[in-house]
């Protein structure tokens, strides 16, 4: 599990410091390292912890990490209880004044939306992740070889049956643009699970017309060795994808996810 | 040493003095509890009065009131030391996406839920099984990770020593090909091995090379590194079929007799893609008479028949397997459903219950159980319980040796499908069964996110004469779906009949979220 930083915490919020040593939910008795701090504005959340502007919440302190009361401060944090209040960990503070760079940029980019900003992070970490970030355009979807019945019949009929199958397809990217890494054609594979199971529901759904940004890693997952249909017209040779962060894909539509993520690519390709 | 740290800066009360009071409440009203049945009314705070002696709640804690996700496929374990210490799993994600999975817990008997994020392997698990140790706060897992490198499922084996820490679970093993981890603990209560903690953690271990339904046992689970012993279960061929199911399911009796059941695949028709599976299986159970501290584990039941280990209980069952739920099936997925549970008291290790799930013509679906009282040798003859469209099964048996089962059923036609959870309790051996509507909810809302739509399982454990049950279901806050009352922690209005966010200011979509409940005798 890759470190959580300021840039990646998932709660980014400003606040003051209300009581120092203490805490607000039941579950934390020890309150050595705590406090309790009022959410006055959210800069960066997921949707299911957006709404505590006006709260209480319980901080606890990273090593170190010294706050006083009527501190106010940004905090970046990451989640610790859950309970009747929300409590958090925190990896660091801004003052106010020594963040409003880093709010403001964030608010602007996200139209003040904190879980647009949220996904805006998600969005750069992926394309920081991945060796090839691209932009384009879905032009063909079909099942993977490994789904094909007339390829590989016996393979499918003695294959195992899990809940967990994937069921792979493939998604031909038509490649408008690279930030990062190499490719060496115009067109690519994208293989991706067609399985609505919970292990994979959160992967990207690939359809023909989809465009935006694609966060693409080398294929070390599939079992597919042999292009579908749908690439049929590609080379057996090509280099196939994978893309199974919800993440990965950035649709056209949403420009300041697809914006943050052609940034972190640019800033993290190799030249 | 960070351990050490987490576990002093956060500890979760234990509510003893709460506890002794409830009982006393419990023990003074249980036998007015049927016929003091108090009109369903709202209380401040997302509650709906049921009758005595029945708690019901939903384990979503108000700070997490925003959420929408689908919390399917739960899980619960009792600490029998003191039953004041719950904890639940479901497919919950951490909300702030640490890297690590949440599990719930209770410390006040499952009146209040917190959600504690220290299961490695992800945000989310794909499957999660727990059960505590026997006697003190240590907990154990068997899950399914999200961070599998390839696409084989990834199993871990986990334990803490102390389940309300908010410290990351240690793994005992971890690897790859197994599925559906079913995680159960005892301790050794006498004799030389007294105190040792058993862990035995039932999978389908596509390893087994097709021989795949397998039992993980550790016979020192307390150790500081357990050696775990893998026992493949199943004796038979799996003919066409290749595997076995996905369902392998223990019950421990405190005198070292083990049951494990399930289902021996044979053949397979139909295309598993196509969603039109269908598998012809027997229901198999296997026994072990000493923990499992033998050379060859789980060979004590033979099959009169055939002479091989394992005593099929049912023989050429057809289920469907389904890739993806169906609308006419009220969106959940078929796949069989198994539950198996002896009769704790002494000397009463002979006497063990069996549910399992098969299609059956008219009705679709259905749970039969079938008691033996001689070890698993003979059943009895003819179902002592059948649930037409009936799944999820979870059979428990308490300390009076009442037997209950807790199932969801799917009712009406059309857009009329509601899922029903039930509790059925027999308290003569399953001759007569009483019937308590836990929910019951439209089928077809909310839609499902993914599968499976309310779990491929729910649970039920009995600790003393109480029985401890979770299920998912949908959360719309209508007092109409919970018929003996239920209690809401995250923001609800039952007037309204609508879930708001934790400002309490603007309403949330309904999903599918986990219910505790636990009855009294």
């Amino acid at each position: 599990m890759a470190s959580i930083t300021k840039e990646s915490a998932a709660f980014v919020f400003r606040g003051t410091v209300k009581r120092k040593g203490a805490a607000n939910l039941k579950a934390i008795t020890d309150t050595g390292r705590t406090a309790v701090v009022t959410v006055e504005e959210i800069v960066r959340s997921p949707p299911a912890i957006a709404g505590f502007v006006g709260q209480d919440v319980t901080v606890r302190l990273a090593d170190q990490e010294q706050v006083a009361s009527g501190e106010k401060a940004v905090f970046y944090v990451t989640g610790f209880v859950f309970g009747e209040r929300l409590a958090v960990q925190s990896v660091g503070h801004d003052s106010v004044t020594g963040a409003r760079p880093m709010v403001a940029a964030s608010t602007q980019a996200a139209g003040g939306d904190p879980t647009r900003a949220f996904r805006q992070t998600k969005a750069r970490e992926r394309a920081q992740a991945a060796p090839v970030v691209v932009t384009g355009k879905v032009v063909a979807v079909g099942l993977a070889d490994s789904e094909t019945t007339g390829a590989t019949s016996a393979a499918i009929t003695s294959r195992r049956v899990s809940e967990h199958e994937p069921f792979w397809r493939e998604a031909v990217v038509e490649v408008e643009a690279v930030h990062k890494g190499t490719m060496p054609s115009q067109q690519c594979v994208l293989r991706f699970p067609g399985s609505s199971d919970v292990r994979w529901h959160r992967s990207p759904k690939f359809q023909a017309g989809q465009e935006g940004v694609f966060s693409l890693h080398p294929d070390r997952v599939t079992s597919s060795t042999r292009l579908g249909p749908a690439a049929h017209s590609l080379a057996a040779s090509a280099t196939t994808y994978t893309a199974l962060s919800s993440a990965d894909f950035q649709p056209a539509d949403h420009p300041a996810e697809v914006a943050a993520a052609v940034s972190a690519a640019q800033s993290t390709a190799t030249t | 040493m960070r351990r050490a740290k987490r576990a002093k800066a956060v500890k979760a009360t234990r509510g003893k003095k709460v506890t002794r009071k409830a009982k006393k409440v419990t023990r003074k009203t249980k036998k007015a509890a049927v016929v003091r049945k108090k009109p369903a009314s709202r209380r401040a705070g997302g509650a709906v009065a049921g009758p005595a002696g029945i708690l019901l709640v939903n384990i979503i804690p108000k700070s997490l009131s925003s959420e929408t996700n689908q919390d399917s496929e739960p899980m619960i374990a009792v600490n029998p030391a003191n039953t004041d210490q719950i904890v639940a799993t479901a497919f919950t994600p951490d909300p702030l996406e640490s890297g690590s999975a949440p599990y719930f817990f209770s410390s006040d008997g499952g009146k209040t839920w917190t959600l504690n994020t220290v299961v490695p392997g992800g945000d989310m698990t794909g499957d999660i099984t727990v059960a505590f140790s026997g006697t003190g706060p240590a907990l154990y897992a068997g899950i399914l990770r999200q961070d599998s490198p390839g696409q084989s499922t990834r199993m871990a084996i986990l334990r803490t020593a102390d389940f309300s820490v908010p410290a990351p679970m240690d793994v005992l093993d971890d690897r790859l090909e197994p599925d559906q981890p079913f995680a159960q603990a005892a301790t050794v209560t006498n004799g030389s091995a007294a105190g040792t903690q058993r862990l035995y953690v039932g999978s389908n271990d596509f390893a087994g090379n097709g021989s795949t339904a397998t039992v993980d046992l550790a016979l020192d689970a307390a150790a500081p590194a357990p050696v775990f012993k893998k026992v493949r279960l199943e004796r038979r061929s799996t003919g066409t079929a290749g595997q076995d199911g996905p369902q392998v399911r223990t019950s421990i009796h405190s005198d070292g007799t083990v049951y494990a059941t399930f289902y021996g695949w044979r053949s397979q028709s139909g295309n598993f893609g196509a969603n039109t599976l269908k598998v012809k299986t027997d229901v198999v159970v296997v026994r072990d008479d000493k923990w499992g501290d033998n050379p060859k584990p789980f060979e004590s039941l033979r099959d009169a028949a055939d002479n091989v280990v394992g005593q099929r209980v049912a023989k050429g069952v057809t289920i469907s397997f389904n890739r993806n739920g169906l609308s006419a099936n009220g969106q959940q997925r078929m796949g069989g459903t198994l539950s198996i549970a002896v009769d704790p008291r002494s000397n009463k290790s002979g006497t063990v219950y069996l549910a399992w799930g098969s299609d059956e013509p008219g009705t679709g679906f259905s749970i039969h159980v079938k008691k033996s009282t001689n070890r698993g040798v003979t059943w009895s003859a003819n179902d002592i319980l059948t649930v037409q469209r009936g799944t999820n099964a979870a059979l428990a048996v308490n300390a009076d040796g009442a037997v209950g089962l807790l199932y969801q059923q799917l009712t009406g036609t059309g857009p009329a499908l509601r899922w029903e959870t039930h509790l059925r309790r027999s308290s003569n051996g399953g001759n007569s069964w009483s019937d308590l509507t836990l929910a019951t909810a439209p089928a077809s809302t909310p839609v499902k996110t993914f599968d499976p739509y309310l779990g491929d399982y729910d649970h039920m454990v009995a600790v003393g004469r109480d029985f401890y049950g979770i299920f998912s279901a949908s959360n719309v806050p209508d007092k109409a779906h919970f018929p003996n009352g239920v209690t809401y922690q995250r923001n609800a209005d039952f007037n309204t009949r609508v879930l708001r966010d934790v400002s309490n200011l603007h309403s949330v979509v309904p999903s599918i979220d986990p219910f505790f409940f636990k009855i009294g005798a």
